[in-house]
């Protein structure tokens, strides 16, 4: 319907020109299928045997979800390059690409949250050179120490497991504790005081809990002397009765079939499962104490992403 | 030989010109879709005030909380909207030019690859039609078949075009079949439950939510699919030449004559912005009728495009100005300025495409090789006879590969000049 000016036309090439120079366009990474060399990429943790410092500590319902991403960029032409490892390629990946030299840019593992362990590349550069042999690309756990402590916090002992899920226990530090008695287990400065019959939330930010207290007294009190009525964890800092925990995925706890915690008592939030529209928590009651368990579900990716605890409070 | 030689060039023509069929189609479809980014925008809106009404529904306490502080809410409020309605209109300023821009750039393009297109295919087409009156159409068929995929696209292309609403409309039905397959699928997987045992077990205000949310996202595609395929389905009947209701409009713009010399003292500029579109839907049919005729004797793309993008361009203010039942304001008829301008100066155009098709036509035999001079039939005629008694392949010293160029273009200037006087008989009569 109009016709535009020449230089209108230029201006808007010269703007999309600028923003591809200043990096704003989208990044398409290259093809890593065509090239004439070969790079052997390699998630070294998981070709280990040995259970020390192995991909295997982490518990099997988790480690399958587990994806690691490599990011290359060829020195030269600023190509970037994204090598995927997963379950499907047993974390072993041979890409083809151009001679040339490639710099490993970032290496990010999925569920870091819930697998306590932190990636990084054998060498920072690779060098492929046509007529050679492949080069090798290694990726491992460079945090090893505080994984596997992090993984072992999570490897309970078989009362955790076969206490009821309404037990008010917790696998926490290694030791099965009450949840009232979880205050210990947390290390927050802070000197907040509650009103009376008020209540507060104190956030370990760390340790990833949330934990709420309750004033019932009449008068004000720090909220260390307060009363226990509730957790939140968001990250894998501790394991409810059956073993479950942040990452885990639906169906091993909310099957009605085969769960841990079988069907659910009711559901909170949006009921199109599958897309990432809204929250969608499944909710259990205990009709004895009145206590309420609640998981908030990724519904698009099928795992739990949250733990809420709430101890019912008596008037 | 010379066949060889024809082979190949349609061949490499058509590896040259296919893919600019498919960029000139691309750009064309993209600038068809920008068109209707309004409506995107509108839906998200829409799906955002959806999810808004919600949450607040779900937590009322938090805005009697809000209202309770209204004082203080008042005033901040008051600072940020009106830093909102600046932000809002600069944002907006520069996503409208930006739309403009980015359609325009689009149309260009299509413009510039289309015409390549064109010239190419022609090309083709006049070699591929010799060689089908010289030897086995079939065979060469065969021979050139890049220039046969070349048309096969076309084809495919149209026809998509054509039926890209229904397509829309059956792949929107299917998107909310297959959301609810999926989420069906999923919760059967997830929790081991019926979609229906799943669904109850929330309580009424998630329901409603969930309910609405599915509405919203469903609606959300159709419209958006709809409006697209609508918007290339226009594209489709614009392929060939149409009409519109123009004495419709021109009875609707009788009424606006009271009314506008009302506002004439206030905008004598405006006023002649009405009267140009008048002039233009006033001689509407007589200036259709003069592209029909020629586009009967020579069927010319350019000129076809160029009317279609007139005649759309006048029905699209036509619209807008009798949508508007008598009540067109100066403000309005401002905002139009630039198209209105723009029906001048299309139309020069396509006066300018008619008068040099009608100087050919006046004269087809101009540029010719063997005929040029022939301005009349009985001229091509002796011109024809002496050539034969020349190139025949039984004279001595004919070619046949000659006679058979001859030939062709013989018969093409007879067609073109017994159209020309069959036309011409009937404006008589």
């Amino acid at each position: 319907m109009k016709k535009y000016k020449l230089s209108q036309l230029l201006i808007l090439l010269i703007l999309i020109a600028s923003l591809s120079m200043t990096g704003c366009s989208p990044v398409l990474y290259g093809n890593t299928v065509m090239g004439d060399c070969s790079l052997n990429v390699a998630f070294l943790n998981v070709l280990a045997n040995s259970s020390e410092g192995s991909f295997q500590a982490i518990t099997e319902d988790i480690r399958g979800q587990v994806e690691i991403k490599v990011e290359l960029q060829n020195i030269i032409t600023e190509r970037k390059y994204l090598i995927t490892l997963n379950p499907a390629n047993g974390y072993f990946y041979t890409a083809k690409l151009n001679p040339g030299t490639y710099r490993v840019i970032d290496v990010d593992g999925s569920m870091s949250k819930y697998t306590g362990m932190h990636l990084s590349a054998g060498s920072d550069t690779v060098e492929l050179v046509r007529g050679n042999d492949s080069s090798n690309l290694s990726i491992y756990i460079d945090n090893e120490e505080e994984f596997l402590a992090f993984q072992n916090n999570l490897k309970p002992e078989m009362e955790i497991i076969t206490t009821g899920r309404f037990s008010r226990k917790l696998w926490m530090d290694s030791e099965i504790i009450d949840i009232q008695d979880v205050t210990n287990h947390i290390s927050v400065d802070s000197d907040t005081m509650v009103k009376p019959y008020a209540k507060c939330d104190i956030h370990d930010e760390a340790k990833g809990i949330k934990v709420t207290y309750l004033n019932d007294s009449s008068e004000v009190r720090s909220w260390r002397a307060c009363k226990v009525i509730g957790i939140s964890l968001d990250k894998s800092c501790a394991l409810l009765p059956g073993g479950v925990t942040l990452g885990m995925k639906t169906e091993t706890v909310c099957n009605k079939d085969t769960g841990l915690y079988g069907e659910p008592h009711g559901f909170e939030g949006v009921a199109i499962y599958g897309l990432p529209i809204g929250d969608l928590r499944a909710v259990y009651k205990d009709q004895n104490s009145g206590d309420k368990l609640s998981l908030q579900l990724d519904s698009m990716n099928g795992y739990i992403t949250g733990i809420t605890y709430e101890l019912e409070v008596y008037e | 030989m010379g066949n060889f030689i024809r082979v190949l060039k349609i061949n490499i023509y058509s590896i040259i010109a296919l893919p600019f069929l498919l960029l000139a189609t691309a750009c064309k479809l993209v600038a068809k879709a920008l068109s209707r980014i309004k409506i995107i925008f509108t839906m998200g809106l829409i799906t955002g005030i959806v999810i808004l009404v919600i949450s607040v529904m779900k937590e009322p306490g938090r805005i009697l909380e809000l209202l309770g502080s209204s004082l203080g809410i008042t005033v901040g409020l008051g600072v940020v909207l009106i830093v909102l309605k600046v932000a809002f209109q600069v944002v907006s300023f520069i996503l409208t030019n930006l739309y403009h821009l980015a359609v325009g750039f689009f149309d260009t393009l299509y413009m510039v690859a289309f015409n390549v297109y064109q010239s190419l295919e022609k090309g083709c087409s006049n070699d591929f039609e010799y060689l089908r009156l010289t030897g086995p159409s079939f065979l060469y068929m065969v021979l050139c078949s890049f220039y046969m995929l070349l048309k096969l696209m076309n084809y495919f292309i149209k026809l998509f075009i054509q039926l890209s609403l229904v397509a829309f409309i059956l792949i929107s039905a299917g998107f909310a079949i297959y959301l609810y397959v999926y989420t069906a699928s999923s919760i059967e997987t997830a929790f081991g439950l019926s979609f229906g045992q799943y669904f109850a077990a929330f309580d009424t205000i998630s329901k409603v939510e969930s309910i609405v949310l599915y509405i919203v996202l469903v609606a959300d595609v159709f419209v958006i699919l709809v409006s697209l395929g609508l918007e290339w389905k226009e594209w489709s009947n614009e392929l060939t030449l149409g009409e519109a209701d123009y004495d419709r409009y021109s009875k609707a713009f009788e009424g606006y004559d009271d009314y506008m010399e009302g506002i004439e003292s206030e905008d004598e500029e405006g006023y002649e912005y009405f009267l140009t579109v008048d002039e233009h839907l006033g001689d509407i049919n007589g200036f259709l009728d003069e592209v029909r005729y020629a586009m009967d004797l020579d069927d010319n793309p350019l000129l076809e495009n160029a009317c279609n993008e007139y005649l759309r361009n006048l029905a699209e203010i036509s619209d807008e100005i009798s949508a508007r039942n008598g009540k067109v304001s100066s403000d309005e008829l401002m905002r139009m300025k630039p198209y209105i301008r723009q029906l001048d100066k299309q139309k020069d155009k396509i006066r300018r495409m008619l008068e040099k098709q009608n100087e050919i036509l006046d004269n087809p035999a101009k540029n010719s090789i063997f005929f040029s001079g022939c301005t009349t039939r009985s001229k091509l005629d002796k011109r024809y006879k002496s050539l034969c008694k020349a190139y025949h392949p039984d004279a001595e010293g004919g070619d046949s590969e000659t006679f058979m160029v001859l030939t062709e273009e013989y018969n093409k200037l007879k067609g073109m000049m017994d159209m020309a006087e069959e036309a011409d008989a009937s404006v008589e009569e």
